[in-house]
């Protein structure tokens, strides 16, 4: 018992510290918000109040308190998940953020699975069939991490098959504009619409979600496929392989070998990805009418909206740590020696 | 590099079989994807056909919230709280005499809204109405005078209701001017018949909603005393009497409003509008074009002319009152100098903005004010035109013979604006200016113009309310938070004054006065007006009934299928 | 070539891998510099492009929108602008700009990854601040990116300075998160165990054992940070907050022409497109071409 905690430790620590960190993050982010210039009052009247007008409204949210007491309150509610009201849309930041973080997580997870998959087959590809024209594809294709700029996909798709082609549902959201969007129990869209069991409304949700996806993970596997491929061969050429090889392993057990010892820096990539999307996504939401957590956020600085910039960073910011937690702990389970915990010398 | 070698390696049959089966996997993606495409399209077509009564409006942002006097009202949510809210006056419709297609607001005729009707004293100081018998609300509320006195107290007493500070001189203070006579007659007394028209004006704008005061009062707290901040957070309430109610409101994504059936006015012919959010404009084009939406809001000029271009699809031509303007700020050089202002009006390249900016979709304004007003006259008003040695010798008259430079700030959220600056940049040059374009995000840009931080901005806006007076001093009050141009000059408030004490400005004498006002303001180059902008929907052409009004909003009630 | 100094991270020399491999002799030898000449073509365009364009990029020469012609190889954009001159004279600020972003970022990255790798296990003050130094990187790279862009725009204004700064923390954590992941890979391994007890510094096994074997993957993602750096500006300019028109740049011209392209215009970003598909893999290429292990 003693020994698997000990094991455990230190993701564990990590797990417990986590509140600390976003604590400490929190007042970075207080700070930080309060620099960004632009004027909550002046933002909602559309500069069309006068000066005492102004000030009655910034009494109303609290601005002309002094800062060490604007400071403790956050802090206060922040422990009670508080995160104020959002001066744009008078609702809690903590539902309004809570609401939106699920559509943005789904639609990068899908992306990035799909991403994954393809950067799977064409490194193996890549890596196991050298000479065939796949192979010099993929490693091209590779290269092109970084170029592909997903909007521009985003752009060609809808070009191509709306546009000219006709065959792709309008960009213009999750379904069709006359169907009502499925009841919402996890606030996971594609869940819920599933949940619903309506046949129609899966078939709509799921065709609205080619293009964007298909954008996305085009534009993303590169990234992957740019740490797989020399992982991969790294770990073809490894001691551990040539072992596997001299005592007549199956060559599927060989490929699997060879995975499980490239992946961690993949893993580390997606994890970054994944991370990265969570706020970036934005402009393929928009572009497709997606709504999520990135467009919240650029809408909140946008208006200067205070409460909303900050409750929108610290979630991000939660969800975040928390997928780098899970990509450290898959690591850890494919590479003992990257155990922080485990002794250096 | 490495490559696997041959011999070492998995058999070559299985290598094969196992990218056999990539490709496979491929295709059969890449056909399941295409005939969910080709599924989903033909079902689009269909959804189409048997709901004709519902239309769907591509609108560029999200609305956060539906009552306007809770402040942060972005692009569609004014336009939506219009169609569910009513004003005690309306402005009537007529058929446009530039545009067939078009209705256009009779800005200076007043029908009946909740009012049924009004009278006015002799000597013009008191407006008495006569309320509209038998209205309930979205709640059901009965309504009454109390709602009348009610809502104007909130938009006095809540700060985050513009129309305390648009309402001046005409209404500067409710509790004296706004008086229930009894459950259905409400007096307004004004201290100058001169305001008049401007009163009538107010009253039936967006800013001057009614609302339920019963509802807003029950769910009134010490903290929000007006009920204003459950409003905002509660978006599907009733607290209006407008012609549609909210159904569903998803953030981000939609909002659907359908027909009111206690509506006091005609029932609108729509039954069901869907505004669907669509961020970027050439895609709210492209679904108008592909007949997945009815309404396309916002557009830019290039997208309305292929729109109409591609056929099947109407755009309006018609003189709104929208302006993109220059605004050199008076209070800080190089444009507290008057000559320098005017020289700088004749370094804009206007032809070339009208041309390549709005492809023709906007015109070189003559004057400022309303051209369709009463008495209006533009006589003496300066004609501006680009002229780079004209821009030279009164930048040397004003002591600059080698020219000026200053940064020009305009916001990002306005790519008209910002393409204008782009032209204005490449062509004053020749003229002796050099300028430094400063693009800024929406809430610095409003902060800073605020502030008045910036030498230069362009800015495009128009006036709800439509009388000379109002207009005139929009943005030039003296000490008003509208006065961007901060020029406060003593000549030009001489001259409104004469102006308003000649009572109606709608006649004849008042609009040569005006006029006066107007061409100070104009030779001053107090504000330079390079365009005014023809209304940016495309309108598919099976719906007829849009119509122009001075808010510029769309009026869905007006609308129908063909 | 020490086992130490090869980049492949494992520590099994050379001569005993080819032995195992049994490849056949390859002329993959010596450094195939043709490799490198699309990245030198580059450096070179963004040297002299910009005096060699037919039309000043930041002038209006022509009706907005025209398609690709005689006059104007590559069209003109909404203003009236010369696509050509314009990308081509992007080319200096775009690669000037994400070559300080990569650099900087990839080798903060690389000091912070091995300095906080190498030490986070360590007890007392040096651990907790090698793994504060962790936790605060992987804080910043949980703010999204665009977030950082808008704020330290919105604070130190549009300018390329700002633009650098925004890539190189965008950029920095993850090139040490990935350094730090291999440096959490090799510091147990026998060779610089060995190295330690040959006597060496700490700070020696540092940067002179662990650092060559841990660096590979930032390396291999040194091409896509160059991208990123434009793709990130473009972003930028989606939202209004990008280098101030007209600066021609690539990310922007890629923003403000994405919107024509829907309606068959697709000369103002597609070129811009290509140059950064061209460039990001040029640069790739080079790189790498520069890590490929030689015999």
């Amino acid at each position: 018992m003693n020994s698997i905690f000990a094991k455990n430790r230190w993701w564990l620590a990590r797990l417990a510290a986590l509140p600390l960190h976003l604590f400490v993050f929190a007042i970075v982010v207080f700070f930080i918000v309060r620099l960004v210039p632009g004027d909550a009052a002046i933002t909602m009247t559309e500069g069309q109040a006068s000066a005492e007008q102004l000030e009655a409204i910034r009494d109303q949210l609290g601005l002309n308190e002094p800062l060490i007491v604007q400071l403790g309150v956050f802090l206060f509610n922040l422990l009670r998940l508080d995160f104020g009201i959002s001066t744009t849309s008078g609702q809690s930041v903590f539902s309004d953020v809570i609401s939106r973080v699920p559509q943005t997580l789904e639609l990068t997870l899908m992306a990035l699975f799909v991403a994954a998959v393809v950067a799977t087959l064409l490194s193996a590809a890549a890596v196991f069939t050298p000479r065939s024209p796949i192979a010099a594809i993929a490693r091209g294709y590779s290269r092109a991490a970084g170029a592909l700029p997903d909007f521009c996909l985003g752009i060609i798709a809808i070009l191509i098959f709306y546009v000219v082609l006709r065959v792709a549902p309008a960009p213009l959201g999750r379904l069709d504009a006359r169907m009502t969007s499925a009841p919402s129990i996890t606030n996971f869209p594609m869940l819920d619409t599933l949940l619903s069991g309506d046949g129609a409304l899966i078939a709509s949700a799921l065709t609205h979600l080619v293009l964007p996806i298909a954008a996305m993970s085009i534009a993303y596997a590169p990234y992957l496929m740019k740490q797989l491929i020399p992982g991969l061969e790294e770990q073809v050429d490894a001691p551990a392989t040539r072992f596997r090889i001299a005592s007549g392993g199956s060559s599927f057990m060989m490929v699997v070998s060879v995975f499980r010892r490239a992946l961690p820096a993949v893993l580390v990539v997606s994890g970054s990805l994944l991370g990265s999307l969570i706020g970036g996504a934005v402009v393929m939401e928009s572009m497709f009418g997606l709504g999520g957590i990135g467009q919240y956020a650029v809408n909140a600085v946008s208006t200067s909206d205070y409460q909303a910039m900050q409750g929108v960073l610290i979630v991000i910011v939660a969800v975040v740590l928390l997928i780098f937690l899970v990509v450290d702990l898959l690591t850890l389970i494919l590479d003992s020696r990257r155990r922080v915990g485990a002794a250096s010398a | 590099m490495f490559r696997f070698p041959p011999a070492a390696g998995a058999p070559a049959p299985r290598r094969r079989a196992s990218r056999l089966v990539t490709v496979a996997a491929a295709l059969t993606a890449a056909s399941v994807i295409l005939v969910g495409c080709s599924a989903q399209s033909s079902s689009t077509e269909e959804t189409a056909s048997t709901t004709p009564d519902s239309l769907v409006i591509a609108t560029p942002t999200s609305p956060t919230h539906f009552f306007y006097d809770a402040g942060n009202n972005v692009y569609p949510a004014t336009e939506i709280e219009m169609q569910i809210n009513s004003t005690l006056l309306v402005n009537p419709y007529a058929q446009s005499d530039q545009d067939e297609n078009a209705l256009r607001q009779d800005v200076y005729e007043f029908e009946g809204g909740l009012a049924e009707s009004y009278e006015v004293s002799e000597d013009g100081l008191v407006y008495t109405f006569h309320l509209r018998q038998g209205v309930v609300s979205q709640s059901g509320n009965p309504f009454t005078a109390d709602d009348v006195v009610w809502s104007f107290t909130e938009k006095f007493g809540n700060p985050t209701a513009v129309f305390q500070a648009i309402s001046k001189p005409a209404i500067t203070d409710p509790a004296t001017q706004i008086v229930k006579v009894d459950d259905s007659t409400v007096t307004m007394t004004i201290t100058d018949a001169g305001y008049g028209q401007t009163l009538l004006s107010l009253i039936s704008n967006v800013t001057a909603q009614i609302f339920d005061s019963t509802v807003l009062q029950e769910n009134a707290t010490p903290e929000d005393p007006f009920g204003v901040a459950w409003a905002k957070a509660n978006p599907l309430i009733g607290v209006g009497y407008g012609a549609y109610m909210i159904d569903s409101f998803t953030p981000d994504a939609d909002t659907t409003i359908v027909a009111n059936p206690d509506y006091w006015g005609d029932t609108p012919a729509i039954e069901t509008v869907i505004y669907k959010v669509v961020g970027d404009s050439a895609t709210r084009a492209q679904s108008l074009r592909n007949g997945d939406v009815d309404i396309a809001e916002n557009l830019a000029p290039q997208e309305q002319s292929d729109a109409q271009a591609a056929g099947g699809v109407n755009v309006f031509s018609l003189d709104t009152n929208i302006y993109s303007f220059m605004v050199p700020v008076a209070n800080k050089a190089p444009f507290d100098n008057t000559l320098v202002r005017q020289a700088m009006a004749y370094a804009i390249p206007y032809d070339q903005i009208l041309d390549n900016v709005y492809l023709g979709r906007a015109t070189q304004p003559t004057g400022y004010l309303d051209a369709t007003a009463p008495g209006y006259t533009d006589a003496g008003l300066p004609e501006y035109s680009y002229d780079p040695e004209k821009s030279k010798e009164l930048l040397a008259d004003a002591g600059f013979p080698d020219g000026v430079s200053f940064s020009l700030t305009v916001n990002a959220d306005t790519p008209d604006l910002v393409a204008a600056a782009v032209q204005m940049q490449a062509e004053a040059a020749d003229a002796g200016f050099t300028i430094e374009i400063n693009q800024q995000p929406s809430a610095a840009f409003s902060a800073g113009r605020t502030a008045g931080d910036y030498q230069a901005m362009l800015l495009r806006d128009y006036a709800i309310t439509l009388t000379p007076p109002y207009e005139m001093n929009l943005f030039t009050t003296k000490g008003s938070p509208l006065n961007y141009p901060k020029w406060e000059d003593d000549t030009f408030y001489g001259l409104m004054a004469t102006a308003q004490s000649l009572g109606d400005p709608l006649t004849d004498e008042a609009g040569a006065a005006y006029n006066k006002a107007e061409a100070y303001m104009l030779d001053e180059a107090a504000m330079i007006f390079y365009a005014q902008v023809q209304p940016s929907y495309a309108v598919s052409d099976a719906v007829t009934g849009w119509a122009w009004r001075s808010d510029n909003w769309l009026d869905v009630s007006q609308l129908s299928f063909k | 070539m020490t086992t130490q100094t090869t980049t492949s991270g494992s520590p099994v020399p050379r001569t005993r891998r080819r032995a195992l491999r049994g490849a056949p002799k390859r002329t993959e030898a010596s450094l195939r510099w043709w490799l490198f000449i699309p990245a030198g073509l580059l450096v070179l365009l963004a040297a002299v492009g910009p005096f060699l364009v037919p039309f000043n990029p930041v002038d209006i020469v022509g009706v907005p929108s025209q398609p690709p012609g005689a006059e104007h190889w590559f069209g003109t954009d909404q203003n009236g602008m010369d696509v050509f001159s314009r990308v081509v004279a992007a080319a200096r600020t775009n690669l000037l700009v994400a070559a300080i972003a990569a650099i900087g970022s990839t080798v903060l990255g690389i000091v912070i990854g091995v300095i906080g790798g190498m030490n986070e296990a360590a007890r007392g003050l040096r651990g907790f601040l090698a793994r504060s130094l962790a936790r605060a990187v992987e804080i910043l790279d949980a703010v999204p990116a665009i977030i950082i862009g808008l704020v330290l725009v919105s604070l130190f204004g549009p300018s390329v300075a700002t633009i650098i700064g925004v890539l190189v923390i965008v950029s920095l954590a993850r090139q040490s998160k990935l350094v730090r992941t291999e440096v959490l890979k090799v510091r147990g391994d026998s060779f610089v165990d060995a190295a330690r007890m040959a006597g060496a510094r700490e700070i020696n096994v540092m940067f002179t054992t662990v650092l060559p074997n841990s660096i590979r993957p930032s390396f291999e993602n040194f091409s896509a940070t160059f991208g990123l750096a434009i793709i990130v500006e473009a972003a930028l300019g989606f939202l209004g907050v990008g280098l101030p028109p007209p600066t021609p740049e690539w990310g922007t011209m890629i923003a403000t022409g994405a919107a024509d392209a829907l309606n068959y215009r697709w000369w103002g970003a597609a070129f811009p497109t290509i140059a950064l598909i061209v460039t990001v893999s040029s640069i790739a290429l080079a790189g790498s071409e520069l890590l490929r292990k030689r015999h």
